[in-house]
């Protein structure tokens, strides 16, 4: 038995007889830290205190009706959907057509737009912030809507085409001679072949698009100007004048809105299955 | 008028020639197999009458019509693809009423044909079920069912029975043998597997590296090979080499080492046989047609030098050792190293020998097929001999 050993000996044999809850432990401090402040943040919305204070005297749904009839707030809701819903749109069909076209055809440069089309997600949010405000609104003079829609197209392709892609990949192509084979046309057999089975991957990379887009602060913030501002620019706003619990119910709202995009794309795509082959 | 006429139907991709000046027939109501190895160009035979590969030259002609050039929708064949092909997103009855529905057969009517249909492949009741629930022989079934629903002139079948074992396999070739019978139907099936082909086939057709070898019975490729690649896959065959020193209408001399034996022109598939004095020949014989017997026995005694072929009485002869044996149930295959012709692979059914017993080996001139060897190359050189 060498000294090294020796010396690691007593620690090899904590980790082997301890190896389960350690691990445990790891994952509920992970857990914690993640959904703890997440939880305090959903409770402290029904809190009657004026201030972000813990615990809350009284609990009451009085912030909801103040965001409720906070006409700013209601504007800024409406301004993300216009931003956010055309640039969904956008995001998917470009995401579809980038993972078609790196599905089914080899062609030069395929790669590099695979690569160029999920570069977005390594470059710093900051960075490309401000290349867009100098791009966009500088040398190319467009409109803030404008560019504030492309800049979210910009965010959220990655991640669109990251989802997509797989279900081209994974989807047969003999299914479509099969359903020549069988009588039906080229256009018969998108509709009722091809569409049906690569659909719920595109509505999955839709509503995750979505919800990045309504979610996003930093692009916005940058190349929005000084224009109505989009909801999560609005609680920024909010927290850098005066916090007041509203802000806890917006929270909330961004959380019922991702959660359930999430839940409807997993539904959708029926993960479980795929995991299951 | 046959149903299926294929004439001159070639395919290249860049430079390969996957398919060769093929043709065939195929009349109404036969079971015929395309049989070849790997690449020999037989999926892609099946592809271009389906409709997916388009020729480079030739005609294929369905019920008398040209069907080069158009589309896979409007030609009356259907298909059981390799890996099945089932619509995952739609239930067993609607991926066999697929076909009705494109062609606009209404509703009721649909719903009762893909009835019988399930009937047929018996599967009833399984009409709602989604075909990832369904074992691998089920889904067999269905895509069977999918593409007989439609009553197509023709069903063509790309190997779809490969995945499935032994067992399950030996099943279904009944079951499409009955399903053929019960339907009414002409099949073409490719595939790689002779015992599959040999199985179900009325005729098959046999291709090797794009190129037709023989058409026939599955008892004319058995029984008169036209090629020593035909022989070796149809079944296991011996091949010594030889060189020719006699050839008229009557026989076939050949000098096989130091002994001549002639071989009549009579035994099956040698009358064509075409073949010139001092040409190399492989002369070949299947397994069950040689005599295996003790080397001490009485009857090894006969001949005076066992080791020299009995030309007298038409046969060929040799002494040697067996090596292996391996138990077949009804009789037992012997590998037998021998002192002329190298490994020579023999079916014995009631005696019985060990491991290097000494033996005398033996077949008649009669059993042969002689097979010129002018470079044709054998499907795996170490096939049996």
């Amino acid at each position: 038995m060498s000294a090294i050993d020796r010396v690691t000996d007593p620690f090899e044999r904590f980790t082997q007889a301890h190896a389960s809850r350690m691990a445990s432990l790891v994952v509920v401090t992970v857990l914690a830290f993640l959904w703890l402040p997440i939880g305090v943040l959903v409770f402290m919305s029904f809190a009657d205190g004026g201030v972000l204070s813990f615990p809350p005297d009284e609990l009451t749904l009085r912030w909801y009706r103040v965001f409720l009839s906070n006409d700013a707030a209601l504007d800024a809701i409406v301004t993300t959907l216009t931003i956010s819903v055309p640039a969904t749109g956008i995001t998917v069909a470009l995401s579809t057509m980038i993972a078609y076209a790196v599905d089914r055809y080899v062609f030069p440069g395929r790669n590099w737009l695979q690569l160029l089309s999920t570069l977005p997600i390594i470059v710093p949010l900051v960075v490309t912030g401000v290349a867009m405000v100098l791009f966009f609104n500088g040398t190319l003079g467009l409109p803030d809507y404008v560019s504030v829609v492309i800049a979210h197209v910009i965010r959220t392709i990655p991640f669109a085409t990251l989802v997509i892609l797989p279900t081209f990949m994974s989807f047969d192509r003999g299914l479509e001679e099969a359903s020549k084979d069988l009588g039906a046309d080229e256009f018969e057999t998108f509709r009722q072949v091809t569409l049906p089975n690569v659909f719920p991957g595109v509505v999955a990379g839709g509503l995750l698009a979505f919800t990045l887009s309504f979610n996003e602060f930093v692009y916005t913030y940058f190349v929005k100007g000084s224009g109505d501002p989009t909801l999560p620019v609005y609680i920024w706003n909010q927290i850098r004048y005066n916090v007041t619990p509203e802000v806890n119910v917006i929270s909330v709202v961004f959380l019922g809105v991702a959660v359930s995009m999430v839940l409807a794309a997993v539904s959708l795509t029926r993960v479980d299955l795929i995991a299951r082959r | 008028m046959s149903l299926l006429r294929v004439r001159g139907l070639t395919k290249e991709f860049g430079d390969l020639v996957a398919v060769d000046d093929v043709g065939f027939d195929i009349e109404d109501g036969e079971f015929v197999s395309i049989l070849g190895p790997s690449g020999s160009g037989k999926s892609t035979v099946l592809r271009m009458v389906a409709g997916f590969e388009e020729p480079t030259d030739g005609e294929i002609a369905l019920d008398d019509v040209e069907i080069v050039g158009s589309p896979p929708f409007e030609r009356d064949v259907n298909m059981v693809f390799q890996d099945l092909a089932l619509f995952p997103h739609l239930t067993v009855a609607e991926n066999i009423g697929y076909g009705l529905k494109q062609s606009g057969v209404p509703a009721d009517e649909r719903r009762e044909r893909t009835e019988r249909m399930l009937e047929m492949v018996r599967l009833e009741g399984y009409g709602d079920r989604s075909p990832a629930e369904l074992s691998g022989g089920e889904q067999q079934r269905v895509a069977l069912a999918r593409a007989l629903v439609n009553e197509p002139a023709l069903v063509l079948f790309d190997e779809p029975l490969s995945s499935l074992d032994r067992k399950l396999r030996q099943h279904m070739q009944s079951e499409l043998q009955r399903i053929q019978i019960e339907t009414d139907t002409t099949f073409l099936y490719v595939t790689h597997d002779q015992e599959v082909a040999l199985a179900v086939s009325d005729r098959l057709v046999v291709l090797d590296d794009g190129e037709i070898q023989q058409v026939g019975t599955v008892e004319e490729l058995y029984e008169a090979p036209a090629s020593r690649f035909v022989a070796d896959f149809i079944g296991d065959v011996n091949a010594v080499e030889g060189r020719v020193t006699a050839v008229d209408d009557a026989e076939i001399v050949v000098d096989t080492g130091d002994d001549e034996v002639a071989v009549p022109r009579t035994a099956a598939g040698n009358a064509a046989a075409d073949v010139a004095v001092d040409d190399a020949v492989d002369v070949c014989v299947r397994p069950f047609q040689v005599r295996v017997e003790s080397a001490g026995s009485a009857g090894a005694s006969d001949s005076d030098d066992a080791s020299n072929p009995a030309d007298a009485d038409g046969a060929f002869a040799t002494t040697g050792v067996v090596r292996s044996r391996s138990y077949q149930g009804s009789d037992s295959l012997y590998g037998i190293e021998t002192d002329r012709w190298g490994r020579l692979s023999a079916e014995v059914r009631s005696a019985s020998f060990d491991v290097d017993d000494r033996v005398t080996v033996a077949w008649d001139a009669a059993d042969v097929h002689v097979y010129r060897r002018d470079g044709s190359e054998s499907p795996d050189t170490d096939g049996g001999t």
